[in-house]
């Protein structure tokens, strides 16, 4: 048989504003990262290369939440040149910390940290929001860091032209399989009942509460977690910051149409 | 010599910019400021539950979550007068050791060695070099495997409380652990006669250099903070030193040390306390013919390398107790202000907050390692681009020796917010 040659994936890794943590995720893939980049052409990652070229890629992975005007013209540069654009880990899927200014005066909070704020144009702030805010994303992987598991199966669905099945169950549906003694019942303030799982519950398993990091379920049903948690005993106002570390603008979205209705 | 403009500074952690102007084969104008979006984390934790702060802030550095998480725990604690066990604070060395050696390991590989074997990045290196790339890997395993084990995950550990851890790792799992440290110490020793023999560009400039005083062994995540001129004082006292300043062109800030140009970072720690470093570190220093204080910068790389032997041999001996669970911590709420410095892989690192009797953040004030380099390496770029501009040296050699001088820095741009494109102006 004649060996055809391979024409292999084009991939890049881009980042706007966050910690740098999910692009170290997929190069922290250790036992089976060169041969993952062997079946693939990985064109741009300026975190670890030095010669990157624009597009077009096959698949690129953004990692970060847009949090500055530079970010903004980046990111749809990225969208023009990307046939699969992968939101990758929490500030790029949720908009993670920084957007918790969406719940606070958000000029107080500048005015803490830049008593005058740098000049330049492409330095002016955007209060987080996540890509999707501004572009079309064809895959989410959430999660802060993103499981290392989750960013491997998706390239290997893309290799072999599969479609990738998003993980839809609550953190208590891995927590419950794993026999936890349920942190709630022991008085923890643990989001687990309305948070999106795909984590095997690692927080809870380790004695420690879900905080959120994947997002809130498509259905969470927030209203009514909040009044249970609030008859459980637990101060509303600090589940409220609690809640929204990750999510902020998945909250506020859900608190609107909870008012519509 | 003609206009050049690099876009963005690459293989190193976030983003920056240099701006640099010449005019005929003068430097007129260098700025290296940081790009980064701003986040506004001290601004974002007021008003959070002592509680809540630490997933907060460990988000500031996916390299060295670890360090931000101690920091932050142990600011806080000091805030409220909480007192932890031994065992606490063996545990969060360890979280500190592991991420060192995941970090060193990452930046000598992927980031610093390409430049001198010159290679684009680690991966094209993969055909002549892929035992060390291997290496490489294996180190980074290593780190890893101790952060998930003792914190719960890889990045941003979660069971490392106020007062207290809410899991430890098992019997089997601290012997692991010690088996997998015991073997690294070959492969660190590999990586430390590696940078020895690498050649370093000449080149020194004039500044303080300045650590955490190491107590018993090399510093970690507490001491006093000294310097090479002299200085010893108490952590808490940080701001009568430190001074920051905003510049247009940069989310970070930029500082000084009592009125001088500073350093932090490995090689900050080797000037400064270097008979602190393990035996078998010292004597591949000592066959290197290496003396401290070490004035070139680009040794940064080779104080990491040794380092890296340092770190292995004393997260070995620190796995060497008898680990059990303490139950979840109970902590009181108290008013106060408490002020941490503890050793990230890239310098010291502050986290300074004021904590109502509630509770809640009043005041926060973090200070990242990258913050504090930021215009000693400004003013070292300068002083590099002025000697090679009076060498006659091509534009492209300039610009590639400016970028392993940065690179050797192992600067953190989400750290300090806040740094790299190259804008090259002629005039």
């Amino acid at each position: 048989m004649v060996k055809q040659k391979e024409k292999k994936l084009r991939v890049g890794v881009h980042s706007l504003t966050g910690c740098a943590g999910c692009q170290l995720s997929i190069y922290f893939i250790e036992d089976i990262l060169l041969d993952l980049l062997d079946k693939i052409e990985l064109i741009a990652a300026p975190m670890i290369k030095g010669a990157n070229i624009d597009g077009p890629y096959d698949i690129l992975f953004v990692e970060g939440s847009v949090s500055s005007q530079g970010d903004l013209e980046n990111l749809k540069k990225w969208r023009e040149e990307a046939k699969i654009l992968v939101s990758l880990g929490a500030c790029a899927t949720h908009g993670c910390m920084q957007s918790m200014k969406h719940m606070m005066d958000e000029k107080q909070v500048e005015q803490t940290v830049y008593n005058k704020f740098p000049s330049e144009k492409n330095l002016q702030p955007i209060t987080a929001v996540p890509l999707h805010n501004y572009i079309d994303v064809e895959f989410l992987i959430p999660g802060c860091p993103p499981s290392k598991d989750e960013i491997v199966q998706i390239l290997k669905h893309v290799l072999q032209g599969r479609i990738l099945r998003v993980y839809d169950k609550a953190v208590c549906h891995a927590c419950s399989l794993k026999e936890n003694y349920c942190l709630l019942d022991q008085g923890i303030e643990c989001l687990g009942p309305l948070c999106n799982g795909g984590c095997q519950a690692l927080c809870p398993s380790f004695n420690h509460p879900c905080t959120g990091c994947r997002g809130w379920l498509d259905d969470a049903n927030i209203g009514s977690g909040k009044k249970l948690l609030e008859e459980k005993g637990f101060n509303i106002d600090m589940l409220v910051k609690r809640m929204t570390k990750y999510n902020a603008l998945q909250f506020l979205e859900h608190e609107k149409k909870a008012k519509e209705k | 010599m003609s206009n050049i403009e690099l876009n963005h500074i690459c293989k190193v952690e976030g983003h920056g910019s240099l701006h640099v102007e010449i005019k005929g084969s003068k430097l007129v104008k260098c700025k290296l400021g940081v790009v980064e979006g701003a986040r506004f984390f001290e601004g974002l934790v007021a008003g959070k539950r002592y509680d809540d702060i630490q997933e907060i802030t460990s988000r500031i550095c996916g390299i060295c979550s670890c360090a931000h998480t101690v920091a932050c725990l142990q600011a806080i604690e000091n805030a409220m007068g909480v007192k932890i066990s031994e065992q606490t604070r063996r545990l969060r060395e360890l979280l500190s050791v592991a991420e060192r050696i995941r970090s060193h390991a990452t930046h000598l590989y992927f980031l610093a060695l390409p430049d001198y074997l010159g290679y684009e990045s680690a991966l094209a290196m993969t055909k002549k070099y892929k035992k060390e790339i291997l290496r490489a890997l294996n180190l980074m395993k290593l780190g890893n495997n101790m952060v998930q084990m003792i914190g719960g995950k890889e990045m941003h550990p979660f069971t490392s409380v106020v007062g207290g851890f809410t899991h430890v790792p098992d019997k089997e799992t601290v012997s692991y652990l010690r088996d997998e440290l015991k073997k690294a110490l070959v492969p660190a020793v590999e990586t430390a006669n590696l940078f020895l023999k690498l050649k370093q560009p000449k080149f020194e400039s004039d500044k303080d250099f300045v650590a955490l005083k190491p107590e018993k062994e090399a510093p970690l995540i507490s001491g006093n903070i000294i310097s090479l001129s002299g200085l010893d004082i108490n952590p808490v006292a940080y701001d009568k030193y430190l001074d920051e300043e905003v510049k247009p062109y940069s989310t970070a800030k930029f500082s000084k040390f009592n009125g001088k140009l500073f350093n932090v970072g490995a090689l900050a720690r080797i000037n400064t306390s270097y008979t602190k470093l393990s035996k078998k570190s010292r004597e591949l220093f000592e066959k290197a013919k290496l003396k401290v204080p070490i004035m070139n910068p680009y040794y940064n790389n080779v104080a990491q390398a040794i380092e890296l032997v340092h770190w292995v041999e004393r997260g070995y001996a620190l796995l060497n107790y008898d680990f059990k669970f303490e139950g979840l911590p109970e902590v009181n709420v108290k008013a106060g202000r408490g002020v941490s410095a503890v050793e990230a892989p890239r310098g010291i690192l502050y986290h300074d907050y004021t904590i109502n009797n509630k509770g809640f953040v009043e005041k926060c004030n973090i200070i990242t390692p990258t913050a504090q380099n930021l215009r000693a390496m400004e003013d070292d770029v300068r002083l590099l681009i002025e000697q090679m501009l009076k060498k006659k040296s091509k534009k492209d050699k300039i610009i590639l020796e400016v970028e392993k001088l940065i690179r050797s820095y192992d600067p953190c741009f989400s750290c300090s917010a806040h740094f790299l494109k190259v804008k090259w102006i002629k005039r």
